[in-house]
């Protein structure tokens, strides 16, 4: 049984609408979150560059130049992010739900049941979506080829040189957006949206403003995708575990393809991209799994 | 199931300026849209026809650049705008802004009169605006402009009087610049203060007509005592609207300037030129750049006139009430 609603918040009373506070805490938790990741990351980045004038090699080459650069600055890229997404991402929802609706978080976020079929599904799912993402992504580069090439110089960031390094970059790349992103963008303003948008459209905005938020245009539409699915895990099974675990498994896999291409080199063509057979059979199976949830979840009575 | 009547007549918490703006939208959406396209709407196009003279003007300093004819631009206006340009850009930049100053009017009369129960045709509210009020709220948007702009010129006479008046004397330029840069930050510090004493002067004209230099005193009494407040959720406010408005616009620059920039890049990445890559993205952006600003600025507007007026018109009553002008009716929350 969900625990009610503890109505002592000033968006839990009568006549007010939580929805607009949804809204001001997205809007507040963003803005503070990238000003904060701007000010820290590029503040003490330039002050190491004016005090240790490092060289970050290249030869004139720009893209090896700023592939340095982040090969450079890759911990402190790492630390920062983690504070910020925990800090602001994570503790200052918590705080802001906590003062303005009031009640359990655990309850209100959906932290309190897992369906154990639906997470093995939310899993699945979020392994073979990552071949149709990366076609689609494709598709966007395709038409500006050289952005293609600059994305490619933040490479470093996921690469890992050691066990400990990798367990470190999956820790950073891998749990803590899936953490406190999910936590923000599906425990609670998606949670608060369906409360006056009825589905699909609940989970369709939600994923397609998580999308957004990512701020990279040629990736949007494969970040809408990617966005709408963990929402819509969210909005099926009603457990914040799964579409954080769905999050998890997507990004980590991502940061160990990275690491280990050979691996995965059947599945891939000559310009190291999933091979056309290989998005299509795993798009059909990632339809099936989604088609699964949906009656799954239908037959059990939720909603 | 019938509706509650909305208590518009209390002191507002936080969470209250943007919820019963929220509630209050939905009386005034409608007056909101028809001032949008009736007056907005075509000075936005005036303003961008300028704005798109006012850029193409510099497309020229670059191209002379480009082709390095450094000679021509030792004649000044080779490398500023002509002034006819300047001229209609300022001229549109006015259209604009009275456009909004006059239909923001409208509305927050229409927000406040509504809250005390009063419904107002759109009609009778135009007139009125435009006979009684318009001019007075260009006459304390002047006079704000001019003691705010009389603040800023004390620091500057400083910073550029000081090196001419003792160009023969290198400690005193160092003394008059130094004093310059001190009160250049507090002048800032002051305009600042000042920009949100005398937030409402427009407000003060608008719904209880006071005259341009009374609305000032009236702006700076309600909110003395307010200050923080007032400064904090007008923060906010603008904030969330901007945040709003930009995940709109931001896509519409993107879509314009994407192949610009990455021309760019690739000149960079091919050649190693970056002058040569600077030159021809400067001369792209100032070429392309009028046609995104007007449609951003089109659609910022739109979302501005829904919500700002409202907004003006709940705080001013909240800042009322709190002053003791306007009784305050009890809300019965359960």
């Amino acid at each position: 049984m969900r625990e009610e609603l503890n109505k002592r918040g000033y968006w839990e009373q009568e006549d007010h609408n939580p929805l607009i506070g949804g809204i001001i805490v997205l809007c507040l938790v963003t803005f503070i979150y990238f000003m904060s990741q701007i000010i820290l990351v590029n503040g003490l980045m330039v002050a190491d560059m004016i005090i240790n004038t490092p060289d970050f090699g290249g030869d004139g080459d720009l893209l090896s130049h700023m592939a340095g650069i982040y090969r450079r600055y890759k911990y402190l890229i790492f630390v920062v992010l983690t504070l910020c997404q925990w800090g602001i991402m994570f503790g200052l929802t918590a705080l802001f739900y906590k003062k303005w609706h009031g009640g359990s978080i655990r309850g209100y976020f959906y932290l309190d049941r897992i369906d154990w079929l639906g997470l093995l599904l939310a899993v699945l799912g979020a392994i073979l979506i990552i071949p149709g993402v990366n076609f689609i992504a494709r598709l966007s580069y395709s038409l500006f080829p050289i952005f293609e090439k600059l994305s490619q110089v933040s490479l470093p960031l996921f690469q890992a040189g050691s066990p400990l390094e990798l367990a470190l970059t999956i820790g950073v790349i891998g749990v803590t957006p899936a953490v406190c992103e999910e936590f923000l963008f599906r425990g609670y303003f998606q949670r608060t949206l369906q409360r006056k948008l009825a589905a699909p459209w609940s989970f369709i905005l939600t994923g397609v403003i998580f999308a957004i938020m990512h701020q990279q245009i040629l990736s949007l539409p494969a970040l809408m995708v990617a966005g709408i699915f963990l929402s819509f895990i969210y909005y099926r099974f009603q457990s914040l575990y799964l579409s954080m675990a769905a999050h998890f498994v997507y990004n980590s896999t991502l940061v160990l393809f990275t690491n280990f291409p050979a691996s995965i080199k059947i599945l891939l063509d000559r310009e190291e991209n999933f091979s056309l057979p290989v998005t299509i059979i795993s798009s059909l199976f990632f339809l099936l799994v989604v088609t699964a949830m949906a009656l799954y979840g239908k037959r059990r009575g939720l909603r | 199931m019938e509706q509650k009547e909305v208590n518009y007549l209390t002191s507002y918490k936080f969470g209250d300026f943007f919820d019963k703006a929220a509630k209050m939208a939905k009386h005034t959406f409608k007056s909101s849209m028809l001032l949008y396209l009736a007056i907005l709407l075509p000075a936005i196009v005036v303003y961008s026809a300028s704005l798109l003279l006012y850029f193409n003007s510099f497309v020229e300093l670059f191209s002379r650049l480009s082709s390095r004819d450094y000679n021509s631009l030792s004649n000044v206006w080779n490398i500023l705008p002509s002034p006819l340009t300047i001229i209609l850009f300022i001229i549109g930049s006015l259209i604009y802004t009275l456009a909004f100053y006059f239909a923001s009017a409208c509305i927050t009369l229409k927000a406040y009169r509504k809250a005390h129960g009063e419904e107002s045709e759109l009609k009778e509210l135009v007139g009125e605006v435009y006979r009684e009020k318009f001019l007075p709220i260009l006459g304390q948007l002047l006079l704000k402009g001019a003691i705010m702009m009389g603040v800023i010129l004390i620091p500057l006479l400083f910073l550029i009087g000081g090196p001419i008046l003792f160009r023969n004397s290198s400690p005193l330029i160092l003394i008059t610049v130094f004093i310059g840069l001190f009160l250049l930050i507090a002048a800032y510090v002051v305009v600042i203060w000042l920009a949100f004493a005398f937030y409402f002067s427009a407000e003060a004209i608008v719904i209880d007509n006071s005259t341009v230099t009374g609305s000032l005193k009236r702006s700076f009494y309600l909110v003395k005592g307010n200050w923080w407040r007032v400064f904090g959720i007008l923060l906010v406010f603008n904030l969330i609207i901007s945040m709003i408005a930009s995940t709109v616009s931001g896509p519409i620059f993107s879509v314009f300037m994407l192949s610009d920039f990455g021309r760019y890049f690739e000149s960079i990445i091919s050649s190693g030129n970056i002058d040569r890559a600077i030159l021809e993205l400067y001369t792209a952006i100032f070429t392309k750049m009028g046609i995104p600003t007007a449609i951003s600025v089109a659609l910022q507007s739109a979302v501005y006139i829904i919500v700002y007026p409202l907004i003006q018109a709940l705080f001013y009553i909240d800042l009322k009430i709190r002053k003791g002008e306007l009784e305050s009716k009890v809300e019965n929350r359960g």
